[in-house]
């Protein structure tokens, strides 16, 4: 089959538009919300970037679980993750200021004497340099052998080498987002420790992964740029994704606060104290409910995941779910460093933050369009993928 | 035709395909009253038999509020109301630690529900049909589509319907009596 | 499986479905490896009920009678052991005051992780449209409810009064007490009881149209009429069994979560409490990841066995075993994750609880039940990286085994090292099993296998009217593509 090129069609201006506007909006709202309150500086540019580090890293994840389990189905669309998961290679550059202003982000994590073998500035450093140098290479090895097979017709090499590197990568992937994760965000907590706790990242970024994937499959349906390759059996298989893994993560974050909740132990539970009083409880609800109990509600019945109208709302509601849930983890934890009661201009900041970063991430995912194939189109499944009915 | 009653038209198919094409042109000519046995189920064939969507998942969903409804009022009325305990501190009654019995009967409730539902729906047990003694019939759970004109339809006629059958590719059309 | 696109009057999707001319013949075949066939030697539909109804109308040899009765003794000694608890007490078992849940707990939370491979064949599977399944979900989800029973055994003469044990369940009484909803032993019984009916439904529900063609099939006076009556009278109508696949997608669908929920809540009759290497968040999905980990390798066990005996090897292919053995390798990495974020959550935590059992776990007096857990559940597993591995009857069999070891030991080494030194030296003590524990466990296994040996010969082992479903021709052709072509 031949390459289908996004460059220049309607659907890669409706990205590019919706990334300027993303884009614009957010660096109003981030900068007015830390005018109004500079302590929302640090959370804020956290929240977003664990937000689309998250997102753009798992998109890779994606890519390389379609090869792990030899989907068929997915053939047709996997390109759209594959141009998403370019943006991991910056991710670098994102987690710099992180990097150099550790200590602002980060209070009292180095003072605690039996974690510092683990915890101390240039090892952790040297970590998150790590997991980005891994985020690189697997966009680099994973998606680079799928658009290596777009110039090989019927030669499988590239594909068959991704099925043998996917493991190893996945395996990569699950231990570098952990104990992201770990540095990143448990950190902003030095006492505390939970071992869910990088599933419980990688739960929220999986189901918002497949969301953007949803989202920018309606829209490439929409334009009519693949048709006669994607059909509304690809959404209504997305949409049981989505179903599963909102569902996945009700399930994760339950197992941690529930064990919590019950055991009651000091060493922990100040964790939940402190994020259900002086207002954050609002976040809590608002997680609970936009998280878990309307998108289980909007997409429990089979038909309804064709229906365009209700998965994009679905997905969109799981987007602002997830911010509001990496606000939930984050925010609260500068209690003591400027922001002591839930603070909706904080919570502005951040979702500034969240729509800067994920402007830029279509920002590239367009840029993108210009230089790879939109449909993986010397897939040996890519058949079954066009003929796939759900 | 003295003590013999007619009961159905039977005829064979051995490829899903024409069974299918069966199944829409018995619809599409007014026949309401008439059936397919298959030894498996054929993806499709219901819609093109006109079935009308199965009222099972509604049944199922009472019985999930019920079993819900249960677990709360159970948790509740017994620890918070009729006796209470002070255990380890923790209150008497609150949903955290409802939660996994309220999952439990809730999925306990569904699933009893959706299994005599499903049977009800059916009809079934029912140990005896009309047709059973059908060799076509017999060979239905095993390896042969069998369609099916009820004599109680009312477009049904020996005649006419025979033909039809014959028409649609039925192989060896035949009438049970009983 | 959508309905719509293959409907000839097509109702609004047929030209959702696009498929353009240009598209229909792939120009590059698949590669031969990847997309084997389900059913190897090309059989008919009605080879198909010759050979599953077959093996039930056929005369066992008398190895078949043979195999029952030594599994039936080996159950009789361990009812036996049984009765020697129950009449003497529980002293009769190696337990004490400091490790009181011991190999009774260790075998209860074993079988029941056993028994969620049945479930997860049958239900995750199915959802995610796995058709592979077909082969092997029934003879799993025989071995779920076998498993159940061989579990339900243990927490039940572990309360020392068996007859008692209608106490655990809620019910209006002379002493106005209720049970202690708060209590995680109590969930157990909710979860249990549950799960045991729910499987046995959906087992039931699925064996029904197949029990019909076995009644059809079956000449034997006594064995018809048992058929027959337990086929409900059941005759392959479309419109029965257009009730039934919704039935069956909604039990599917509530057996997914259920299956989860058992070993979550199995897990929290230890993580609720608040001892070191029991309270951390991550044992619920840790549980459940090792639960199908280890029903995955006792139904690998019990498959490598039946195939050969049963002449099912065109069914439960090798791309099957291949297939479950990726499984088996995918969960085996899934609870070395959750060992390594136990290991490392508990140094990181800096507390030295945490920290001391930990260490304890590792080389303490338990050493050795920890290094055969990661030896046989971390370790042996990674030889499925090699295609040549996981294609390897011998070597899965024995692979299979050592999984079942490991995960036992993985229960006792969780349930005794954390027990054995509790925060207050002067109790620490050690556990050894007496011959009345060992028998009773050795005991549910001959259970077990007897259930199996009678499921194998009386109940057809594949899901016969699934594995037609899915056989090629079995399903009509779309029509779209003749409406767009002619």
């Amino acid at each position: 089959m031949k390459p289908v090129n996004l460059g220049g069609t309607q659907f890669q201006q409706n990205v590019n538009k919706t990334s300027i506007i993303c884009i614009g909006v957010g660096i109003v709202l981030a900068i007015a919300g830390m005018a109004m309150n500079q302590a929302s500086i640090l959370p804020a540019y956290l929240v977003g970037a664990m937000y689309v580090i998250g997102i753009s890293v798992t998109a890779l994840f994606f890519s390389a679980l379609q090869f792990l389990v030899r989907a068929g189905w997915s053939a047709s669309i996997r390109r759209i993750p594959e141009m998403l998961g370019w943006f991991a290679q910056f991710a670098l550059i994102i987690l710099l200021p992180i990097l150099i202003f550790r200590n602002s982000f980060y209070h009292g994590i180095e003072n605690i004497p039996s974690k510092a073998p683990y915890t101390n500035t240039p090892f952790f450093i040297a970590r998150v340099i790590g997991y980005c140098l891994f985020w690189f290479w697997m966009h680099r090895y994973i998606i680079g052998n799928s658009i290596k097979q777009d110039s090989m017709p019927g030669d499988y090499a590239p594909t068959l080498k991704n099925y043998k590197r996917s493991a190893p990568f996945v395996l990569g992937y699950a231990l570098t987002i952990t104990f992201a994760a770990f540095d990143l965000m448990m950190a902003l907590e030095p006492h505390w420790f939970s071992t869910i706790f990088g599933l419980y990242y990688f739960a929220g970024n999986f189901v918002s992964t497949i969301s953007v994937i949803t989202l920018l499959f309606i829209s490439v349906y929409n334009s009519g740029e693949l048709k006669g390759f994607i059909s509304k059996e690809h959404m209504h298989d997305l949409g049981k994704l989505m179903f599963a893994f909102t569902i996945f993560w009700t399930y994760i974050h339950f197992s941690q606060y529930f064990l919590i909740w019950y055991s009651n132990l000091p060493e922990e539970t100040f964790y939940y104290i402190d994020r259900t009083k002086n207002g954050w409880e609002i976040l809590g609800w608002a997680s609970l409910f936009i998280h878990f109990i309307v998108p289980f509600i909007l997409l429990l019945r089979q038909d309804v995941k064709r229906n365009f109208t209700i998965v994009k709302a679905a997905a969109i509601i799981i987007l602002i779910a997830h911010f509001i849930d990496l606000s939930w983890i984050i925010i609260p934890g500068y209690r003591e460093h400027g922001i002591e009661h839930f603070d909706i201009i904080a919570l502005m900041s951040a979702g500034g933050m969240v729509l800067f970063f994920m402007g830029l991430l279509l920002f590239f995912t367009a840029k993108r369009m210009n230089s790879i194939s939109g449909i993986a189109h010397n897939d040996p499944f890519l058949q079954e993928s066009i003929d796939l009915i759900s | 035709m003295s003590d013999s009653k007619n009961i159905a038209v039977l005829g064979n198919f051995k490829d899903p395909n024409k069974i299918m094409h069966a199944a829409n042109k018995v619809r599409e000519s007014g026949y309401t009253d008439f059936d397919i046995y298959t030894p498996y189920p054929i993806h499709g064939l219901d819609k093109a038999m006109g079935v009308k969507r199965s009222i099972l998942p509604y049944i199922s969903f009472a019985g999930a509020m019920f079993g819900l409804s249960n677990a709360v009022f159970l948790m509740w009325w017994t620890g918070a109301v009729d006796y209470k305990l002070n255990i380890g501190g923790k209150p008497f009654f609150s949903v955290q630690f409802g939660i996994p019995i309220m999952f439990e009967l809730t999925v306990l409730l569904t699933g009893l529900a959706t299994f005599v539902a499903l049977w009800a729906l059916c009809g079934l047990p029912k140990w005896y049909s009309d047709l059973q003694d059908d060799a076509g019939f017999k060979s239905a759970v095993d390896d042969t589509f069998v369609l099916s004109i009820f004599a109680t339809d009312q477009r049904f006629s020996l005649e006419t319907t025979t033909k039809f059958m014959n028409e649609i590719g039925a192989d060896d059309v035949r009438l049970i009596e009983a | 499986m959508s309905v719509e696109n293959v409907t000839q009057t097509g109702q609004g999707s047929s030209q959702e479905h696009l498929t353009s001319a240009s598209y229909q013949n792939n120009p590059y075949p698949v590669p031969d490896s990847q997309r084997e066939p389900l059913v190897l030697g090309n059989p008919s539909i009605h080879d198909v009920t010759e050979k599953i109804a077959g093996i039930i109308e056929g005369k066992a040899n008398a190895k078949y009678w043979v195999a029952v009765l030594i599994c039936a003794s080996i159950a009789g000694i361990g009812f036996a052991a049984i009765g020697e608890t129950v009449t003497t007490g529980i002293g009769v078992w190696g337990s004490n005051n400091t490790i009181g849940w011991a190999w009774d707990i260790t075998n209860f939370v074993f079988w029941i992780g056993i028994g969620h491979a049945g479930t997860l064949i049958s239900a995750i599977l199915y959802l995610f449209r796995q058709k592979w399944r077909t082969a092997i979900n029934r003879s799993a989800e025989a071995m779920t409810i076998f498993a159940v029973l061989c579990a339900g055994i243990f927490p039940v003469i572990h309360t020392g009064r068996p007859w008692f044990a209608y106490w655990l369940t809620p019910y209006p009484n002379q002493m106005q007490l209720w049970v202690n909803f708060r209590s995680p032993l109590v969930w157990d019984v909710f979860a249990v009881t549950t799960y045991l009916t729910v499987s046995a439904l959906f087992w039931f529900i699925g064996l029904v149209p197949d029990l019909a063609t076995i009644r059809n099939y079956v000449k034997g006076k006594t064995a018809k009429s048992l058929y027959t009556f337990f086929s409900f009278g059941w005759t392959g109508s479309m419109r029965a069994w257009h009730h039934y696949e919704i039935a069956y997608l909604i039990l599917a669908g509530l057996s997914t979560p259920l299956v989860i929920s058992v070993h979550t809540i199995v897990s929290m009759d230890f993580a609720t409490s608040v001892l070191p290497g029991w309270h951390t968040t991550i044992f619920p999905p840790y549980f459940v990841a090792g639960a199908i980990f280890s029903g995955f390798a006792m139904v690998m066990t019990l498959l490598v066995i039946a195939r050969e005996i049963l002449g099912l090897k065109d069914y439960i292919t090798l791309k099957h075993l291949e297939n479950m053995n990726k499984i088996i390798l995918a969960t085996g990495m899934m609870v070395g994750y959750a060992y390594s974020m136990e290991f490392f959550i508990a140094w990181y935590s800096g507390n030295e609880y945490e920290r001391t059992v930990f260490i304890n776990r590792a080389f303490g007096e338990y050493w050795w039940a920890y290094w055969s857990m990661l030896s046989c559940n971390v370790l042996s597993p990674q030889i499925y990286w090699f295609k040549k591995a996981r294609r390897n009857i011998p070597l899965m069999f024995v692979i299979s085994i050592f999984v079942n070891i490991g995960m036992w030991f993985e229960r006792f080494t969780i349930i005794s090292t954390s027990l054995h030194h509790d925060f207050l030296p002067s109790s620490w003590s050690y556990y050894t099993p007496t011959m009345v524990e060992v028998g009773i466990f050795v005991g549910t296994i001959g259970l077990f296998l007897t259930l199996f040996l009678l499921f194998s010969k009386y109940l057809p082992v594949i899901a016969i009217s699934e594995i037609k479903g899915i056989m090629p021709g079995s399903q009509p052709v779309h029509h779209h593509d003749e409406e767009h072509h002619h």
